[in-house]
């Protein structure tokens, strides 16, 4: 049977729920479907192969008001709500900050349905939207626009000044949400840029908005009130109208000149600073907001909160907004091209975390198309970041096509090009996508690694792998320098401390296991450190033996003028890229210092934890218990200590350590709870003496890659001194404490030493442990 | 997914649940009937979908309720106290990237009034228990990062964290993974796994209800 739209709606009607007909036609299966229904007894499934738990997520129940947002509609006074009564200046001014701080909470990664739609003034400009500019209004039907007495100050407000600032709020939405789509940014985690069925006028010219924008603001800055109030009230909607259009006006720019677009990001921070200074007047409209507005969007998701945030919170979020933008343009003062990887990585651990839209601007910007500031392909890069660490012979990266090795080490340019290019594109992620990307990454470098050295390690390659004299005990017969893998084993290794390191800003090891993250990461810093000098040592080898061989052509190019000779052709030394020689030299200088600086704090905290461990305050990680009543162990401390090193084990070198080379290098059992605090101690002490002495390096030749982080590299720096200052202000306390071993009381002891991670104010690698006695 | 209203308990704590009439079991599905105008009703899908219901933030509609209880019935263990259920856990276990068996504690609950006798960790160890006979690899499940009490009740039963998720919940929370090592597959990444040709028992082996 058949049944129209027009039934369905009478029909609807008659149980006094509206309902609009989706298609023209219908074919009831109602009995139908009871029937076969009937068949399945309670407790049977039926379920096709297909549906999985995302779908029994998705799946909503109607008329449950926590899963259907149409019940909030049903429930709601939206209707009685009109758009185009007009408002006082001070009812202007809240709606406006309202939409302010919502349009910020949006740019945190809420969904538009939970803050920007929430306002019935936005809702009735994109209903009324027919795709004409003309139809933005708060006129009941879009092709009838309101009226208006441009004498009555109220409805002027309504119509020019707030209807303008809806329109940019709108426009400003739709072109950051045309950003935030790409690959650095995930959608849902790090933003919504679902629209609901709604258009964010993306075919209305930004333009046109803007000069509405500035029409309205201009007007209102001619016009005067005989009320103190009201004039300090017109003053700031025109501020927050000329902000609109400012912030408008930067994101139309964004191909515009650094130096232009830099004045513009100043202009927005210094204007942000002007509203607060007429918040306080406005008066609040809380019904011109409504969360039943969910119910009338296409949004197949559950009732979200209306997530708003307090004004100043969010004018503080503005200003980060721009300050981030403006930083940005910073990467076109770069000297190299290790100055933009650089930023890329101090972007990426960057204290407050980026908001999505800068992290999606440095990807769509400065890694468009796979090149680096749209210019730089993805092969340059590579060729100058093996270049900066290990300088090798130039003639390495100009191999002509009839060479035998020319197709392995094409193959070979083209994975690096592709794992640098994702390593760079990770830079834009969230600190917790960032460190699971990472643990996929090191697989990829890995692999990479191993088919450098497979190539460098072939017959074709031989005259790339002079082989220097080395130690004369040593059985490999010298040194190699091996350049393409040297640079995949360089950056697997810092990807590797990363993830550890981000494990503990994250929060995700207990204080339990930090003896074996903080054993670990000693461990692979200890190995970068020595493939650091082994690379030195090739770098002082080559270049003294280029030295060499230029001296010798000059002594014979002397004797030949003496004796007038002909000159013979000088040949062409190709030992090393001599010319980049002191960049590296510098560079493996300062990466060895930084190196040695986060050993000697790993090693403080070592024997912090260790006294921890000794006096019973921390327990080592043991197996847990099948039930509270029972002693069979579900678990092992050996699967735990796997567990936790999961993400590398597939890595060859450096392979895992076996448990117990764990157990048996790590045993500081031996050790007393004073020499470990003296160690400590010293340890700490130690790297903030290292840190001073890497600070005091501030000449250009010092900051090899480091011409656009410098400012970032000191506060980075400082967060180091503050952690080594926390903990030792810690082994003070624990001195005082007076602990001693524990001989198995370890309950008793917990009882009276409370351990807390404090992370704010302290670099975010290092979280410091701060004691206190436990109150009996 | 997971959400947990649960609190720390203490060996006294439990030591005081002895006395008290909980009782514990697994759940059980509608009796089958000769009589086919005779319907058994799902008594216990709604009880545990009214606590969970007025316990928890998250809106789960009766399609998740099911597709888990349904599927894994011998995974559901309830708490009763004179015969109302008073919390519950629900869990499944399937195959995880086809290279090992994976469990998975999808909710925990217990009313208010009851919180702190250590009911939660009592039913936590018996869905650990039934997954650990039915060869289960792991056991992982999602919690929030600033939900102490559930962490110190995971945490004091062999879980550890495996990672952050930014903005995970609704409410833009962020979550922890936490994760129970069971064997050593569990400590080898899925990959190698994969590349090793390992493969997860048969679902049907583990003598799932159908």
């Amino acid at each position: 049977m058949s049944t129209t739209a027009t039934d369905l709606a009478d029909e609807a009607a008659s149980d006094q729920v509206k309902l609009r007909p989706v298609v023209s036609s219908y074919v009831d299966i109602t009995d139908r479907f009871t029937a076969e229904a009937a068949k399945i007894m309670p407790g049977q499934l039926v379920m096709m192969e297909s549906f999985e738990l995302v779908n029994s997520i998705n799946a909503l129940e109607i008329m449950d008001p926590k899963m259907d947002t149409g019940v909030l509609n049903l429930r709601s006074n939206d209707a009685n709500f009109d758009v185009s009564a007009p408002r006082s200046p001070q009812e202007i001014l809240y709606i406006m900050d309202e939409l302010f701080a919502l349009e910020m909470s949006w740019c945190t990664g809420c969904a538009l349905s939970q803050t920007i739609y929430t306002c019935l003034y936005i809702e009735h400009l994109l209903n009324n939207f027919n795709g004409v500019q003309e139809s933005l209004h708060f006129g009941t039907r879009a092709s009838d626009p309101p009226s208006i007495d441009q004498n009555d100050l109220d409805q002027f407000l309504l119509h020019h000044a707030l209807r303008s600032y809806a329109i940019g709020v709108i426009k400003t939405c739709d072109l950051m949400r045309r950003q935030l789509q790409c690959k650095g940014i995930f959608e849902e985690e790090d933003a919504v840029t679902e629209t609901y069925g709604l258009d964010l006028l993306q075919f209305v010219s930004p333009g046109y908005i803007l000069a509405v924008i500035e029409a309205a603001a201009f007007q209102i800055e001619c016009k005067t009130s005989s009320s103190d109030t009201t004039q300090q009230v017109l003053t700031g909607i025109a501020q927050r109208l000329n902000l609109r259009a400012t912030t408008l006006r930067t994101m139309m720019l964004a191909e515009a000149p650094p130096a232009m677009l830099q004045q513009l990001y100043s202009a927005c921070i210094q204007m942000a600073d002007t509203l607060s200074e007429t918040h306080e007047l406005a008066v609040a409209v809380p019904t011109a907001f409504s969360m039943a507005v969910q119910g009338r969007l296409e949004c197949g998701m559950p009732p979200r909160p209306l997530l708003e945030m307090p004004f100043a919170k969010a004018v503080e979020l503005y200003q980060q907004l721009q300050t981030g933008m403006s930083d940005l343009l910073r990467i076109h003062e770069y000297g190299s091209i290790g100055d933009i990887v650089s930023y890329f990585e101090h972007f990426a651990l960057r204290l407050p975390d980026e908001l999505p839209y800068v992290r999606s601007q440095l990807h769509q910007q400065y890694l468009k198309d796979g090149r680096l500031l749209g210019k730089t392909t993805m092969r340059e890069a590579v060729i100058s970041d093996i270049t900066d660490l290990c300088s090798p012979m130039p003639s390495l990266f100009e191999i002509p096509s009839s060479h035998p090795a020319y197709a392995a080490l094409e193959d070979f340019y083209v994975q690096a090009e592709r794992c640098f290019e994702s390593y760079l594109t990770v830079m834009s992620h969230n600190k917790c996508r960032l460190r699971q990307r990472l643990c996929g990454l090191i697989l990829d470098w890995n692999a990479l690694q191993a088919v450098a050295e497979t190539i460098e390690s072939s017959p074709e390659m031989v005259q790339f792998s002079l082989v220097l004299q080395g130690n004369p005990d040593d059985p490999s017969g010298g040194l190699h320098p091996l350049p393409l893998s040297s640079w995949a084993y360089y950056r697997k290794l810092k990807m590797m401390v990363w993830i550890v390191f981000l494990g503990f800003e994250l929060d995700i090891y207990k204080l339990d296991e930090w003896p074996l993250m903080l054993w670990y990461v000693d461990y692979l810093l200890g190995i970068t450190d020595t493939h650091f000098k082994r690379l030195e040592t090739v770098v002082e080898s080559m270049t003294a033996l280029h030295q060499q061989q230029q001296q010798q052509q000059n002594t014979a190019a002397k004797k030949n003028r003496k004796k007038k000779q002909p000159q013979q052709s000088a040949q062409k030394l190709d030992y090393i890229n001599i010319e980049a020689v002191p960049r590296t030299t510098m560079l493996l200088t300062r990466l060895r210092a930084e190196t040695e600086i986060f050993r000697e704090i790993c090693r403080g905290y070592l024997c912090l934890v260790a006294v921890l461990t000794l006096a019973g305050i921390v327990n080592p990680p043991r197996g847990a218990q099948t039930s509270p009543s029972s002693s069979a162990l579900r678990t092992s401390p050996e699967l735990l200590y796997r567990i936790r090193l999961k993400p590398f084990g597939p890595i060859v070198a450096p392979e895992v350590p076996p448990y117990e080379t764990y157990l048996q290098l790590s045993d500081l059992n031996n050790w007393t709870i004073p020499a470990l605090l003296d160690n400590a101690q010293m340890s700490l002490n130690g790297a903030q003496k290292m840190v001073s002495q890497l600070n005091k390096l501030t000449r250009p030749e010092h900051l090899v890659n480091a011409k656009l982080v410098g400012e970032s590299m000191t506060k980075t720096r400082l967060l180091l001194l503050r952690s080594c200052i926390g903990m030792n202000v810690s082994i003070m306390r624990l001195r005082q404490m007076k602990l001693v071993q524990s001989d198995g009381g370890e309950r008793e002891v917990k009882r009276k030493v409370k351990v807390t991670i404090e992370q704010e104010n302290y670099h975010p690698f290092f979280p410091v442990l701060v004691f206190a006695e436990n109150e009996q | 997914m997971i959400s947990s209203s649960v609190q720390h308990s203490t060996a006294s704590q439990l030591s005081a649940l002895n006395s008290m009439t909980i009782e514990y079991r697994a759940y059980r599905p509608p009796a089958a009937s000769d009589d086919p105008t005779q319907k058994s009703e799902e008594k216990d899908l709604t009880a545990i979908q009214n606590l969970i219901d007025q316990v928890l933030q998250e809106p789960y509609g009766i399609y998740v309720y099911r597709y888990f209880i349904y599927q894994w019935p011998h995974l559901c263990f309830l708490a009763l106290e004179d015969g109302n259920v008073i919390g519950v856990i629900v869990c499944k276990l399937d195959p995880h990237r086809a290279v090992r068996m994976r469990g998975y504690i999808a909710m925990i609950a217990v009313v208010t009034r009851l919180r702190g006798k250590g009911i939660a960790s009592q039913l936590l160890s018996l869905a650990v228990s039934k997954m650990i006979e039915l060869k289960a690899d792991e056991i992982v499940l999602e919690t929030r990062t600033d939900n102490e009490a559930a962490l110190r009740l995971y945490e004091r039963l062999g879980f550890v964290r495996s990672k952050r998720m930014h903005r995970y919940y609704l409410d833009s929370s962020d979550a922890y993974r936490l994760i129970l090592p069971l064997t050593e597959e569990s400590t080898i990444r899925s990959c190698v796994l994969a590349s090793e040709g390992a493969s997860a028992p048969n679902e049907q082996d583990n003598g799932m209800y159908v």
